[in-house]
């Protein structure tokens, strides 16, 4: 359905310097709360992938090795990640903090702009399961868009325990689970009503059930409806911990931007406690989305609790061009000298000014240059410079760099 | 400001009858106009009339907060990836297997072509009863494909089986319930939730 020339997506120069500025503006938010910045793997292996994210199957770039296995380009950060720390890391009460900022290989969409592969950036934090946790984990997000000057954002904050524990009193036949936690992800209000209407439980659980998609909003007045519809000590526990969340970020100075939702679903088992998604105002769609993870880390031989998030850097990119963030493109180089013939001074000239950090290209007059690339020019003829019309020394010319 | 689109046609016929009963003002709209976007007078409620399988598109995109389209279309399209949040409960019809009157035994055919609008859905439904099928995508006036020859049957919507009767067709099967929904932009149904329940109300849809 979209037809993307891939061919013609190449990045150019003024957004590889915005991309620097982006990528060196949320390194700095990583390096502020300690985490150590990693890279993983390229390649993958599907079938790992496969066991663990079978939604993924589809949408994976896959290659084959040359012994024949069938690999994966990296579509996530998170697994690689936890199954290093699983065999590396044997103390599974350690505090580990990990940063990355890396290409993943999955489709994305934004309001405009479509791809196969994102830049994402992300954190992850493992080995600590307290609240405190999962505030700071939405702050570091948080902080990943005020690095950038975004500062009106939303934060919808929930908990898929909630819902779980909901679920955990219902007892439903598996097939029924699954249809429900689909309609509820899809937040499918037609079908989930239809599909509720239908289960062998009771009025209230019922009830509770079609409205949990309806959950959100301001974080005060969604918080007193969730407990009121709370109906087991598992949901009512969800909720304490949800609120020791909140008062992180509310002291942490976010509170303001903070709604509660509780209709978010847990991806299929992946998320199990606070889960998180951060919109820049005006988006329409979310740029950040993360949560616990703790269940995650067993598939690898060790219990170790996570929480984390990603961010998708192309949509963030698309949002700064959108509201004018960007900047423009400089010119790349400060100087141009043009000549017909070149000479040894000449050349020592260009290289000695390159060695005191101006960007300075030469150009034979036998080739063309667009205007916009350069600051100054200057002409080079029969053994001497010429600038705005008048002869100039090598010093004359260097003078000029230095006020620039 | 909330924007809508709506499925051109009977839909946004149905619809924007409802919302000027409902007090909304929308100075530049008629029946017959051959504009496609519209604002209420006050400036609340944005209204783009698209093609009823570009709906989902433009919500999903955000260039609509949300949307009005049958639900046929949701199932043709499969994973939409907007939210569907209401059965507005008007344009009912079903989607109906249809041929010439009188020989429906050709549906006992070892290999029978199939013309639709819709080849997702009628994969789906000759493949649940294990027939195979060679399956004819048309773009409209699908009642044509049986009398010329083009297909023993059609998948299509009907709605009074009248276009059907004058063509000297009938519903062999009618399979499915269709109806026009309410669709949302997943960011837009919590942002502009208000707005959406004033226009779900002045609409006079039940929440």
């Amino acid at each position: 359905m979209h037809q993307t020339l891939e061919e013609l997506q190449m990045v150019h120069e003024e957004e590889m310097v915005n991309y620097d500025r982006i990528q060196t503006a949320v390194l700095q938010v990583m390096h502020r709360h300690g985490c150590r910045i990693i890279q993983t793997p390229t390649f993958e292996d599907y079938d790992t992938y496969g066991r663990y994210f079978p939604g993924l199957q589809k949408e994976m770039v896959k290659t084959i090795d040359a012994d024949g296995s069938v690999l994966v380009l990296r579509p996530d950060v998170t697994l690689p990640l936890v199954k290093m720390v699983a065999r590396e890391y044997p103390d599974t009460r350690q505090l580990l903090k990990f940063g990355y900022v890396s290409t993943v290989f999955r489709e994305y969409y934004g309001r405009s702009t479509h791809g196969k592969y994102f830049l994402q950036s992300g954190v992850e934090i493992l080995g600590d399961d307290s609240p405190e946790c999962d505030g700071e984990v939405i702050v570091t997000a948080a902080e990943f868009l005020e690095a950038l000057g975004i500062s009106k954002m939303r934060i919808d904050l929930g908990t898929v325990a909630y819902m779980d524990a909901l679920f955990a009193d219902l007892n439903l036949p598996a097939e029924s689970l699954a249809r429900v936690r689909q309609e509820l992800e899809e937040r499918n209000l037609v079908a989930l009503r239809e599909t509720a209407d239908q289960l062998a439980v009771t009025r209230l659980q019922r009830d509770v059930l079609v409205e949990l998609p309806r959950l959100f909003g301001d974080y005060g007045p969604t918080m007193g409806r969730a407990e009121a519809l709370s109906l087991n000590t598992g949901m009512a526990k969800a909720l304490e911990r949800t609120k020791a969340v909140y008062e992180y970020l509310k002291n942490a100075g976010y509170g303001d931007r903070v709604q509660l939702d509780l209709g978010f679903t847990s991806h299929m088992g992946y998320y199990t406690d606070s889960v998180f998604k951060i919109y820049a105002d005006g988006a329409l769609y979310s740029m950040i989305s993360g949560g616990r993870y703790d269940r995650l880390s067993a598939q690898f031989h060790a219990e170790r609790p996570a929480c984390g998030f990603g961010m998708n850097m192309n949509l963030l990119y698309e949002y700064m061009a959108d509201e004018e963030m960007l900047e423009a493109a400089q010119p790349s180089a400060d100087l141009a000298v043009l000549y017909d013939q070149a000479s040894p001074e000449l050349i020592r000239d260009i290289n000695g000014w390159r060695k005191k950090g101006f960007a300075v290209i030469g150009v034979n007059t036998a080739n063309t240059v667009s205007s916009d690339d350069f600051r100054i020019t200057v002409r080079w003829k029969n053994g001497s410079y010429e600038m705005d019309g008048q002869p100039a020394s090598a010093d004359a010319v260097e003078a000029r760099l230095r006020r620039l | 400001m909330l924007h809508i689109a709506l499925a051109k046609g009977r839909i946004a016929k149905t619809v924007m009858a409802r919302l000027q009963a409902g007090g909304w003002k929308f100075p530049e709209y008629s029946d017959d106009s051959r504009k496609l976007i519209f604002t209420d007078a006050e400036g609340r409620l944005k209204v783009t009339l698209v093609k009823s399988p570009d709906v989902a598109v433009y919500v999903r995109r955000g260039a609509a907060d949300a949307g009005i389209v049958g639900k046929d279309i949701l199932i043709e399209d499969g994973a939409a990836d907007v939210y569907e949040v209401l059965d507005l409960g008007i344009g009912k019809c079903r989607m109906a297997v249809s041929g010439i009157k009188g020989r429906q035994d050709v549906m006992k055919k070892r290999i029978l072509t199939v013309a639709s609008k819709y080849p997702g859905i009628a994969r789906k439904y000759f493949a649940s009863r294990f027939q195979p099928v060679d399956i004819i995508q048309l773009n409209g006036s699908v009642e044509l494909a049986p009398l010329v020859g083009l297909a023993d049957v059609i998948v299509d919507i009907v709605e009074t089986g009248t276009t059907l009767r004058e063509n000297g067709l009938e519903a062999y099967d009618e399979f499915m319930e269709l109806s026009a929904r309410l669709i949302c932009n997943k960011v837009s149904y919590k942002m502009k939730q208000e707005e959406l329940k004033k226009f779900i109300e002045t609409c006079g849809f039940k929440k």
